[in-house]
Formats: C-alpha cells, structure tokens, sequence
C-alpha cells in the first residue's frame, strides 16, 4: 500500500464520523508523517506498514475522539462522579494556575523592587559624589576665591615677566635673522661661523617666544577664571544658600527628622531624607564660611 | 499489553516527552521507538486528543527540505495534567509493586 492509497482508505474510514477540516487535519498529520519516513530513506509501503492498517488507526481516531480526558476507567464509573471529578478538576486546575500567575507576579515585582533599590542606590551614589564636588566649590566660597585671586595676583608679575622675555626673545631673535642675513650676504664667504651662532640665535628666541607666549596664556586663563569664580560666588552663592536654609527650616519642623536623617543619611531610602541631609549640611558649611 | 493501559502510558509518555522540548509527531514516535516497540498509528490520535483538550498547542515550523513540521508544546494546562498524571502513576506503581510483592493479598481481584 503506499501513501496515496494510505491516505485514501483513512479518508474513506473517517468520513461523515468527523467534520471535513478535523479529517483534513489528521491527513495532514499522516502525510507529515509519510514525508518523515520518506526522508528517512523508507519506502512509502514501509511506513504504510508501520502505521498498521488505515481502518484500525481510523477506529482508533473516533475512539479518542469520543474519549473523554480522563480515559479509561472513568467511563465505567457512571456519569455523576465523573462530571464531579472533572468538576473538582477543573477548580484545581484554575487554582493551581491562579497560584502560578500569583507566583510569577509576585516575583515580577520583587524583581522590579529589587530593580528599583538597586536603581536608587545608583541615584543617591552618584548624587553623593554630586553633593561632594559641589560642597567643596561652595566651602571653598569667598575665602577660596580670595587665595585663588591671590595667587592669580602673585603669579600675574611673573606671567608678565615671562611675556617680556618672550618679547625680548622675539627682538633678539629677529635681530639674530637679520643679522644671520646681512652676515651671510656680506661676511658668509669669508667667515661662515657668524651666520650660523646668528641662525642658532634666532631659533633659541623662536622657541622662547612659543613657550612664554603658551605660559602667558594659562596664566591668563586662571586669572580671569578665578575672578569669574570669585565674582560668581559673591553674587550667587549667598541667594542660594539663603535658599537652601529656607529648605532646610522647613524640613527640620519635625524635631526628629533633621537628626534622624543627618545621623543616619544612608538607611532611610526615601527622597526626604537626603534632600534633608543634604541642606543641613550646606547650612553648617555656610555657616562656616560666613565664620571664616 | 493491555491496550487501555498501554493507552494511558503513552499518553503519559508523550506529555512527559513534550514538557522536556518541543517536538513534532514523527520526533515523538522516534524517541519512543527507542525503549518500546510502539504502533506508530497509536501516537497521532493521542497527540490530537491532548491537542483538543488544550494540553499542548501546535506551531508549523518550515523545514529546509520537504513540506513543514507541525510542533506540539505544552501548554501551562498541560503541565498541571501531566504532575496530576504523574502522581496517579506514581499512586499505581506503588500499588502494584505492593501486591506484586505479595504485601496485600486482600486487595488482589
């Protein structure tokens, strides 16, 4: 028998016992299991054979058709306590998945918490690192914008200095090339040794000019830097100190809190306490610039 | 053997096969090939009544030679008949193996 007659005589055994889709669903099945057996390198009557008579696997189709889910022995136990069990089933079923779902969300949202701290952690991290940079500009405050202005100042004459050296360097440089020049053109026949020092001289005073010019340049950029920063802070860093003491004032209502939170910034993970921990310590900070 | 229990074992076989990977029909008949000498015509009526009941549920895969797989998969319906099975299996065997060892001899039919 092979796969065409196979398939004729299941159809043939099926039909007006199930719907046409259902038997085309089960010959797509057998075909598929043909095709297998075909690329396995058997012969269509092969498989044929191994699938057993058309007739007996089509009974065999109606039976589980007919069957019931809880095969067997439940068909003899009578109708009542088989829809009883199935019943009882069923709710154990739903139970049992209502528990999984439970489960799986659940989890998903202590993950998510879990998630969430760890995010947090990053947060407040990071924002400590934030806090620390910015306290130490703002501690730094008038006083260090005095030195930074101080040293500026002290370190101005020296820039100068080097500038007019550079420009020294520059003169003397020039003068070297023209003098490399005038000496080539007039003595270069006769005595060679007074072009070159000439030529020698010129470079000296290039790289002169080059690097003073460069140090002039950084001298002036922190001069200028720190009168921005010092101009900066007098202006701003009082308005928004005021402005955090007045957080502050309003956050330490609660006689606790302040403490609390200052004493222990790390263990309470809520926004409050950090923002809290934070003003108190900018307060002490200003307080301590004001004192200085 | 009995065709009602070995129904029921193949059964049991199958759905235990299908919640370890998904696999399509003639995979099945293979892979129990391997420890029985099954009827092949047996499976595919079995694997379209647990299909029907909603324990496993069906994908076509496009194979690179010949015409496409249809893959059964377990559905979370399924796991829960399948540890029910299990525990029943479990229940018969300790069964049997009781009076098989002659320890209830009251309850032999």
């Amino acid at each position: 028998m092979n796969r065409s007659e196979y398939i004729a005589q299941l159809t043939a055994a099926l039909r007006g016992k199930l719907a046409f889709d259902e038997i085309e669903d089960i010959v797509r099945d057998y075909q598929e299991f043909f095709d297998e057996g075909v690329r396995q390198g058997k012969s269509e009557e092969q498989v044929a054979a191994e699938l057993g008579n058309p007739r007996d696997v089509a009974q065999q189709i109606l039976s589980e058709e007919r069957e019931t889910p809880s095969s067997g022995t439940a068909s003899s136990e009578g109708g009542f306590r088989d829809s009883f069990t199935r019943g009882a089933e069923k709710v154990a079923d739903s139970a049992d998945q209502f528990a999984k779902k439970a489960n799986a969300f659940t989890r998903r949202k202590m993950e998510e918490h879990e998630q969430r701290k760890a995010r947090r952690q990053e947060e407040r991290a990071s924002r400590a690192v934030w806090e620390d940079s910015s306290r130490y500009s703002r501690r730094s405050g008038c006083l260090g914008a005095l030195l930074k202005l101080a040293a500026a100042v002290i370190a101005a004459p020296f820039a100068l200095a080097f500038l007019i050296c550079c420009l020294v360097g520059v003169i003397l440089g020039v003068a070297g090339i023209v003098a490399a020049i005038c000496g080539f053109v007039v003595l270069g026949m006769v005595l060679p040794l007074i072009p070159f020092t000439a030529i020698a001289c010129a470079v000296a005073g290039l790289i002169f000019v080059i690097f003073f010019c460069i140090t002039a340049v950084i001298a002036v950029f922190w001069l200028l830097k720190a009168v921005l920063v010092f101009i900066r802070d007098l202006l701003f860093g009082r308005r928004i100190d005021d402005d955090y003491f007045d957080r502050a004032f309003r956050v330490s209502e609660d006689p606790n809190a302040g403490w609390h939170f200052r004493s222990d910034p790390g263990a309470s993970g809520s926004w409050t306490a950090q923002d809290s921990g934070r003003t108190d310590s900018d307060e002490e900070n200003w307080k301590g610039g004001d004192q200085e | 053997m009995n065709t009602q229990l070995r129904k029921g074992v193949i059964e049991l076989c199958i759905l235990a096969l299908i919640a370890q990977k998904d696999m399509y029909g003639y995979d099945i008949v293979r892979a129990m090939e391997k420890y029985t000498d099954i009827n092949e015509g047996t499976v595919y009526p079995i694997l379209r009544r647990l299909t029907k009941d909603g324990y496993f549920a069906t994908y076509l895969v496009e194979s690179d030679s010949g015409p496409a797989r249809k893959y059964y998969t377990m559905t979370d319906r399924g796991r829960i008949y399948l540890k029910k099975n299990i525990l029943d299996w479990e229940e018969i065997m300790l069964l049997v193996n009781s009076i098989l060892k002659g320890e209830g001899n009251d309850e032999q039919k």
